[in-house]
């Protein structure tokens, strides 16, 4: 099996990092007694929060350029990362209002229906086919959700689009539902003990949640982007399936472990360009690690074009 | 043998420490954004229903999940607000809408909790990831309360929830038994004491149904001075809708308060309370960042970050020293290797070729 890229592991802990430490436990924080020892501890907590979002968006932008380096025959798929890339550090800027944010959304689109073809073109099992698509119908509706706003302004219209809070209702569900389709496709081999550290994990969730819902629902919807309108099992038994892909992915060494983590980092309707890039980059990983693992002469074919620098960089980083 | 160091990851931990220090941010905002356009007539401050609100487009804003008081219910709608915004280059108006089908404007009895919406406008520069802001970045928060919106008409008191209560006395008042005093019966204000120094809830009238609020970290939000209060607010019941405006002064001279500019770009979050829900403090519904982008006037070329005198006041020197001289040896940096990859394509499409 096709080892995950260097990169894209490096990212995925990054992201993880972030995501674990920036977007929730520092939110979490509040009910630490605020003493100074609590308070210095605190403040190292944002610290640690602020160097991981910082490597982690340097990584992405890092993976997505290499990954258009290495785009093979595919160079509508290149073309639109580069110019995905290109908008998220132009915005920095310049924001993107209007057009530019309806095409930036729309490029993206395209981004995730190209990888889903590339998907779909190979030969591979059902389960697998339903997998990815699961997860990009996921990517989908919420970049519609997103998408809507700025279209309505392009169009002139005054009232939300009916359509908006649809799309991120059903954006959520896909998203809750994807670690069970990557389950399903990639994980069911499983250890046992990895189920009885996924129950461990739901049911600390469900304790929360029963105990402290208000904090909960909080965190969710600031660490994920999950308004957790869905009745809470769903939520708990999501989680566990997720911690078991990942477990899975870790110990048959294929990219779907890596891509849960990623995608979990990523969350629903993603705030910042980094987050979306996490999530195309796991889908890129999904798709890109079958193919690379059932067509030989493809990984040959990528590893011999030779990197601009012979010291182990970025080219061989993504091959190695 | 002698093993080289890993270059790459030396030279990414380093631009990692570096990008930190100096606050560059790689990453750009891409969800949500609230345009308020630029409007000449006068902001419709106390009329949703002005046509004017129509020249901007609203945002459906999906909120938290809440279930306080009935954790059983099964409530399988995504909650929302809807964000408008308005400016005539001297203020801004916000129009926040939400669904909520009771009506809880009074806080008199202690089972009483009031329907409140707020805005949460970040102070310091940066991914905004922090509820009640962060130690070094404040957070200035506008709050609407229910029973304000009522207490700008009429002072609720304990007689407004129980008409025939009795008093026996009420000591250092004119006022006759057996009937409540108000703060205008008491014969020296010093029996009120909260009143007499000033806090804002202990107000006798209200000026706004708004507090204006900064916070800082957790465990640290703080009412603004009662000079500072400087956000007006209208609220509206329409059966099944609450319907509030928000208008301020877009430069405020308060050092906690966030200051508008034309075309700059800013980081907002809304929260909501249903009284009904016995919601109240952190049992809320919140929402994700929504950036909020002021649009500049028809024929005027609005700097893209606003006054440069306002953007000094609010940044360090540090920062200064950032944006002539760091941010664009960094951001050069970053470009080469897309300039880089944009050129290895252009080689591969002309070899195809």
């Amino acid at each position: 099996m096709q080892r995950t890229p260097d990169l894209i592991r490096w990212l995925a802990l990054a992201a993880l990092a972030e995501w674990l430490i920036g977007r929730s436990l520092t939110r979490a924080a509040i009910y630490i007694p605020k003493s100074a020892p609590m308070l210095a501890a605190f403040r190292g907590l944002t610290l640690a929060g602020q160097l991981a979002l910082t490597l982690a968006s340097l990584l992405a932008l890092l993976t997505v350029v290499a990954i258009t380096w290495r785009g093979g025959r595919n160079l509508a798929l290149s073309a639109l990362l580069s110019a995905l890339v290109a908008a998220s550090l132009v915005s920095m800027v310049v924001p993107l209002g209007g057009w530019g944010a309806l095409l930036y959304h729309a490029a993206t689109l395209i981004v995730v229906g190209l990888l889903v073809k590339v998907h779909l073109d190979r030969a591979a099992v059902r389960r697998e086919k339903w997998a990815v698509g699961v997860t990009a119908l996921a990517m989908v509706a919420a970049h519609l959700y997103l998408l809507l706003p700025p279209a309505g302004e392009v169009l002139g219209l005054a009232r939300p689009s009916s359509l908006a809070i649809p799309f991120f209702a059903i954006g959520e569900l896909l998203f809750v539902l994807t670690p069970l389709a990557l389950w399903w496709a990639y994980g069911r081999s499983a250890p046992r003990w990895a189920w009885a550290v996924a129950g461990l994990v739901a049911a600390g969730f469900a304790g929360m949640r029963l105990s402290q819902p208000s904090m909960v629902g909080i965190l969710a919807m600031w660490s994920s982007g999950l308004s957790l309108y869905l009745p809470w099992p769903l939520y708990a038994l999501s989680l566990a399936f997720a911690v078991v892909t990942v477990v899975a992915g870790m110990r048959a060494r294929h990219p779907v472990g890596w891509t849960m983590i990623l995608l979990a980092a990523a969350g629903l309707a993603p705030q910042l360009s980094t987050q979306a890039f996490y999530a195309l980059i796991a889908l890129w990983a999904l798709v890109s690690a079958e193919a690379l693992a059932s067509r030989p002469d493809l990984v040959s074919a990528v590893q011999s074009i030779p990197p601009l620098n012979p010291q182990p960089g970025l080219a061989r980083a993504l091959t190695r | 043998m002698k093993r080289h160091p890993n270059w790459t990851v030396i030279l990414v931990l380093a631009a990692t420490l570096v990008l930190t220090f100096f606050r560059v941010p790689l990453a750009s905002s891409q969800g949500l954004t609230l345009v308020a356009p630029y409007v000449e007539q006068d902001l419709p401050i106390g009329d949703p229903d002005s046509p004017l609100w129509q020249q901007s487009t609203a945002l459906a804003i999906p909120l938290s999940a809440q279930n306080v008081t009935r954790p059983m219910t099964l409530e399988t709608t995504v909650r929302t607000v809807s964000a408008r915004a308005l400016h005539d280059g001297s203020r801004i108006a916000l129009l926040v809408e939400w669904s909520d089908g009771t009506k809880n404007d009074t806080t008199v009895r202690a089972e009483d909790f009031r329907d409140a919406v707020a805005v949460q406008f970040p102070l310091a520069e940066g991914p905004p990831f922090f509820c009640m802001g962060q130690v070094g970045g404040n957070v200035n928060i506008w709050h609407w309360k229910a029973d304000w919106e009522a207490e700008l008409t009429a002072r609720a008191d304990v007689d407004s929830a129980y008409p025939d209560m009795y008093v026996d006395q009420y000591p250092f008042t004119s006022a006759a038994e057996p009937v409540s005093a108000a703060p205008a019966d008491y014969t020296d204000p010093n029996y009120l004491p909260a009143m007499a120094f000033g806090n804002l809830l202990a107000a006798a009238t209200r000026a706004s149904s708004v507090e204006d609020l900064v916070a800082g970290g957790f465990g640290t939000l703080t009412a603004e001075p009662l000079a500072g209060q400087n956000v007006d607010g209208f609220g509206e019941w329409s059966g099944e809708t609450w319907r509030v405006i928000f208008s301020r002064d877009l430069r405020s001279t308060e050092p906690d308060d966030v200051r508008f500019a034309a075309g700059k770009l800013y980081a907002m979050a809304f929260a909501a309370w249903d009284g009904a829900n016995g919601e109240r403090n952190g049992q809320k519904s919140t929402s994700q960042w929504v950036s909020l982008q002021l649009a500049p006037a028809p024929g005027a070329a609005a700097p893209l970050g606003g006054a440069p005198a306002e953007q000094t006041a609010q940044r360090g020197w540090l920062n200064e020293g950032f944006y002539w001289v760091a941010g664009p040896v960094i951001a050069t940096l970053l470009l080469i290797p897309l300039l880089v990859g944009g050129l290895m394509l252009a080689l591969r499409i002309y070899e195809k070729k």
